[in-house]
């Protein structure tokens, strides 16, 4: 298999250009279709009048901002999951397999508890407490990455595994012995949806996605060479200490941000790098852009399915009785999952 | 007479990985355009004492210049600009084809935009060309042969018009017609000026292309001059602890062999 063998400003535009026309086409097909809802009053009111009817709430105030909240959220995740898998060396380092998303969650469900049950939904607040949590399981990572020739890249997604495993066992600790209210509400928001009523969390979030986002561009030539390996990317000219610490504190951002609104959804960060390197190889330059758009088109299907998925296959006539949505951190889980095993087994045999 | 200014100049310098010393208080200068061959045993310190000179690694006691400064205080893009590293192999994990990874070979040079420059890209496949890859220009590097790769990677340091060459171990694991791919393109670069430091297993390699043969054991150096001046079977006998013979024939000045 042969590829375009290096980087262009047309090669680039093109295939971004492909990825945000479909983005485009889904965002606005999807707020669409189902639902018990009135369209045309609905569309006919202007999005930031005074909803007048139930209709027009429903679309604008949460369709519109669900399917926006998707495709942030997925674009984010990918591009962590991309920026981890270039320092750590592994293409099945991810925020949420590495424990960043839980050590996150973990941050804002300590706040809950001590009694901060405001501030840690407040819109402003909440992604500082992720981050602080997330910082935990971060520092490790980064520490050990550091010590190149103490741990291969086997060991650190290890670790990053092990790391996940303890912080979620701690936290099933803390709600077995918290109020049950509280434990419910927690409970639900773990399994990471993308229910939203509103701009506010979106206001908050999408500026830090941006700005970690753009940092990481800016980064992903150190990202190229972080992936061979850091001797040689050290001897081809990159301050490996700075780079690392600047890469994995951006993905770390990026993660808190969207765990913050969504909960801990999983494996994103896996799917989508993972497909786009095989259609157009690994040159994060190009990835980068690609993860963040399709990273969005893949969380907004995903959360589709889980949203809209039991009432379609009801009205088809399935034997369902409950229409409810599914989490989509359950969907993305049950995807993700499987494609990880797959990766390992081939990694395995090489 | 007095000897121009080294390009590397190593000053009793010391190296321990955690208690272990593996160099005691060893100097060593590197004339520019000189090729040395670093031989001597498993475990002498050959590869450490190569990624002393490229400022990788930092010692615990003395000090590497580099024309003059000392290389661990300067920036890694300007070490890279100066010196390039070829490892014995490097395995990469992530799908980039060859001209990819030749390409980073100019980060030291890179800007802040995400594209490659067009000197960049001349300079990639000028050495793409050189070293007979530029068929494989669009292949996975992850496909390559373990000859053809380690010639990626010699490509890649060519890439970096570095006016230093360090190699590790550049022709150990290869068949005979790389080993004599690779010592041809070394000589070539020597002749176009480029200063050479790379270790050797075969000491008949290091003797037939190093202009200057330096044996190492235990993290010392043991000899230090023109190959056939300095291998006698005497010396090799010691240090190997394996009985060698050493002759001159009509084609060569010194010929290594079991008796």
């Amino acid at each position: 298999m042969t590829r375009p063998a290096n980087l262009t400003a047309s090669r680039l535009a093109l295939h971004v250009t492909f990825a945000l026309l479909v983005a485009i086409a889904l965002g606005t097909t999807i707020p669409l279709i189902g639902g018990q809802i009135n369209l045309k009053t609905a569309i006919a009111t202007a999005p930031w009048a005074d909803y007048p009817t139930t209709d027009a709430m429903v679309f604008w105030g949460t369709r519109i901002p669900r399917v926006l909240l998707a495709l942030l959220v997925g674009g984010a995740l990918a591009v962590a999951g991309l920026a981890f898998q270039a320092v750590l060396r592994n293409p099945l380092a991810e925020p949420y397999v590495l424990g960043i998303s839980s050590g996150a969650s973990l941050g804002k469900m300590l706040a809950a508890l001590a009694g901060l049950q405001a501030a840690a939904t407040a819109p402003y607040l909440s992604p500082v407490l992720c981050f602080a949590g997330s910082l935990l399981p971060l520092t490790v990572l980064q520490v050990m990455a550091a010590r190149t020739r103490r741990f291969s890249a086997v060991s650190l997604l290890l670790a990053g595994v092990m790391l996940n495993v303890i912080i979620t066992s701690f936290m099933l600790l803390l709600q077995f012995f918290a109020d049950f209210t509280r434990v419910q509400q927690m409970y639900v928001w773990a399994l990471g949806g993308l229910d939203i009523v509103g701009y506010g969390q979106l206001a908050v979030v999408a500026p830090i996605v941006a700005v970690a986002g753009i940092v990481l561009f800016f980064q992903t030539r150190a990202m190229n060479l972080l992936s061979l390996d850091p001797a040689t990317a050290a001897h081809l000219g990159l301050d490996v200490s700075r780079a690392v610490q600047r890469i994995m504190l951006a993905a770390a951002v990026l993660t808190s941000a969207v765990v913050a609104v969504s909960g801990p959804i999983g494996f994103v960060g896996l799917v989508v790098p993972h497909a786009l390197r095989l259609m157009f190889g690994a040159d994060n330059r190009l990835l980068l852009p690609l993860s963040l758009i399709w990273g969005g088109v893949f969380l907004l299907a995903c959360d589709f399915l889980g949203w809209r998925g039991l009432e379609l296959l009801a009205a088809a006539g399935a034997p369902i009785r409950q229409t409810s949505e599914i989490p989509v951190g359950i969907i993305t889980a049950l995807i993700g999952g499987p494609v990880f095993m797959v990766l390992l087994l081939r990694s395995a045999r090489r | 007479m007095t000897q121009p200014a080294p390009i590397i100049s190593a000053r009793d310098v010391r190296f321990a990985y955690g208690a272990r010393e593996v160099l005691h208080s060893l100097s060593l200068d590197v004339q520019p355009g000189e090729f040395i061959g670093l031989a001597g045993p498993n475990g002498a310190g050959k590869s450490t004492l190569l990624q002393l000179l490229t400022g990788f690694l930092h010692p615990d006691a003395g000090t590497v210049s580099l024309r003059g400064a000392e290389v661990c205080r300067m920036r890694r893009a300007e070490v890279a600009r100066e010196i390039a590293f070829v490892a014995q192999k490097s395995e990469i994990d992530f799908p980039f084809t060859v001209l990819e990874v030749v390409l980073m070979g100019r980060h030291p040079y890179a800007g802040l935009g995400a594209l490659d420059s067009a000197p960049d890209i001349t300079a990639a496949q000028d050495a793409l060309r050189k070293c007979g890859l530029h068929d494989h220009s669009a292949t996975l590097y992850g496909n390559l042969s373990g000859g053809e790769q380690q010639l990626v990677l010699l490509a890649r340091a060519f890439a970096q018009g570095a006016p230093i060459l360090v190699l590790d171990e550049p022709v150990s694991f290869l068949d005979l017609r790389r080993q004599w791919q690779i010592m041809n393109l070394l000589a070539d670069a020597r002749r176009g000026g480029t200063t050479i430091i790379a270790t050797f297993h075969d000491l008949n390699i290091a003797a037939r292309w190093a202009s200057r043969l330096v044996l190492m054991n235990n993290g010392q150096l043991i000899a230090d001059g023109v190959p056939a001046d300095i291998l006698s079977a005497e010396l090799l006998g010691k240090l190997y602890d394996v009985p060698l013979t050493v002759e001159s024939t009509p084609h060569r000045p010194v010929r290594v062999d079991f008796p």
